[in-house]
């Protein structure tokens, strides 16, 4: 995500590299719940389900959200608290369609392929 | 010859090839440094005309970033509509309250244009740095910088990948496209389950690209973590690199230290 915002010209290196931990904690939360939870990626069964939804959908959006939107705040990007509020909320709402429609599916589909990969090795982290 | 960097091909005569790529990123954080010091107007507006003067001398063709204008237009419109209805810039005179407390004073506007200063020079520098220089001197001074190799490579291969990733979107919406299918039809939600068709086999062929990749270093005994390992190409400093460096610095240090003082 800092190659490609940097990339199509959306934001400068040294602002990238400040806002690209937001993007580090979309795919870390999730991870992060999925693990806690031993919960499947395949999302078979109830506890899969519930992970996702808090994980997957929830707190990946959450947390990068705030971040982000604070440093806005403070170069300026966002004129005032009000701002942030609505900034935090616009992405969530917009993550939250984007997840549920393009991540539920990928997850249901992509998931058991990736696991025959070879490169695949399970429990390799933690 | 026209010269290749990392984002287009530019004459050979451009100043800023003459320069290695240390001192080019010396360049881009003194001027987004710049940009960030002090919010006001006349000041951002002085360092984005600096910016827009470094990417004129530095000959990058600028009809190749007209469609990152549209989004400069954008970008204006949408801040000075935030600002409008979000902000509270303390001012002599208070134009119109809005119901939610915030208001629009003279100064209201007059932040809004420097923020979307500050924001074009950042942009306009990063620019500047990719349009001059190519992605094998960016791993250089990454690892001129100490960094360590492991991220260089990555790095490498991440910037590298950027092309073949949008090759592969490419390849498969024309797929699609010569089969009749038309994605962008429907409403947004529709718009956005079409494209799981095309994400699902972007997946699969970036993980077939990533095991050729492994297999390709591991054959040729690839390790990340050897000691010792030395480098083909070296970066070389001119007096011209110092001065840069030099003038980088100075420059940076003569706007934060007036700030300070009055």
């Amino acid at each position: 995500m800092l190659i490609a915002g940097v990339y199509a010209g959306w934001f400068p290196l040294p602002l990238g590299i400040v806002l690209s931990i937001s993007d580090f904690l979309a795919a870390f939360m999730p991870y992060l719940i999925f693990k806690l939870m031993k919960a499947d990626p395949e999302l078979k069964t109830r506890k899969d389900w519930i992970a996702y939804i808090i994980g997957g959908i929830i707190l990946s959006s959450l947390p990068g959200s705030l971040y982000y939107n604070y440093i806005n705040l403070l170069i300026g990007w966002l004129p005032s608290w009000e701002a942030f509020w609505v900034g935090v909320a616009a992405w969530n709402i917009g993550n939250y369609i984007v997840v549920a429609v393009i991540a539920t599916p990928l997850l249901k589909i992509v998931t058991k392929h990736i696991k025959r990969y070879g490169l695949y090795v399970e429990n390799w982290i933690f | 010859m026209a010269a290749r960097s990392f984002l287009f091909y530019i004459p050979p005569t451009s100043p800023f090839l003459k320069l290695n790529p240390l001192s080019k990123i010396s360049i881009v954080f003194a001027v987004s440094i710049l940009a960030l010091v002090k919010l006001k107007l006349e000041f951002n507006l002085i360092v984005m005309l600096i910016s827009l003067f470094l990417l004129l001398i530095a000959r990058v063709p600028l009809k190749e970033i007209k469609s990152l204008l549209y989004g400069f237009a954008f970008m204006v419109t949408f801040l000075m509509i935030m600002y409008s209805l979000l902000s509270r810039i303390p001012g002599e005179r208070i134009y119109l309250t809005l119901p939610w407390g915030t208001f629009i004073t003279e100064n209201t506007f007059k932040q809004a244009a420097a923020v979307a200063f500050r924001m074009l020079s950042l942009i306009f520098t990063a620019l500047l740095f990719l349009s001059t220089t190519s992605d094998k001197d960016i791993i250089l001074a990454l690892q001129s910088l100490k960094f360590p190799y492991s991220i260089c490579f990555m790095v490498s291969l991440a910037i590298r990948s950027i092309s073949m990733f949008a090759d592969d979107w490419k390849t498969i919406l024309d797929a699609y496209w010569s089969k009749g299918v038309d994605l962008n039809a429907g409403n947004i939600i529709v718009r956005l389950r079409n494209y799981v068709k095309v994400i699902i086999p972007l997946i699969m062929l970036t993980l077939n690209k990533i095991r050729e990749i492994d297999f390709a270093a591991e054959s040729r005994g690839f390790k990340i973590g050897l000691r010792g390992r030395t480098r083909f190409e070296e970066i070389h400093w001119s007096t011209i690199d110092y001065l840069t460096v030099a003038t980088s610095i100075i420059s940076v240090l003569i706007p934060i230290l007036y700030f300070r003082l009055f």
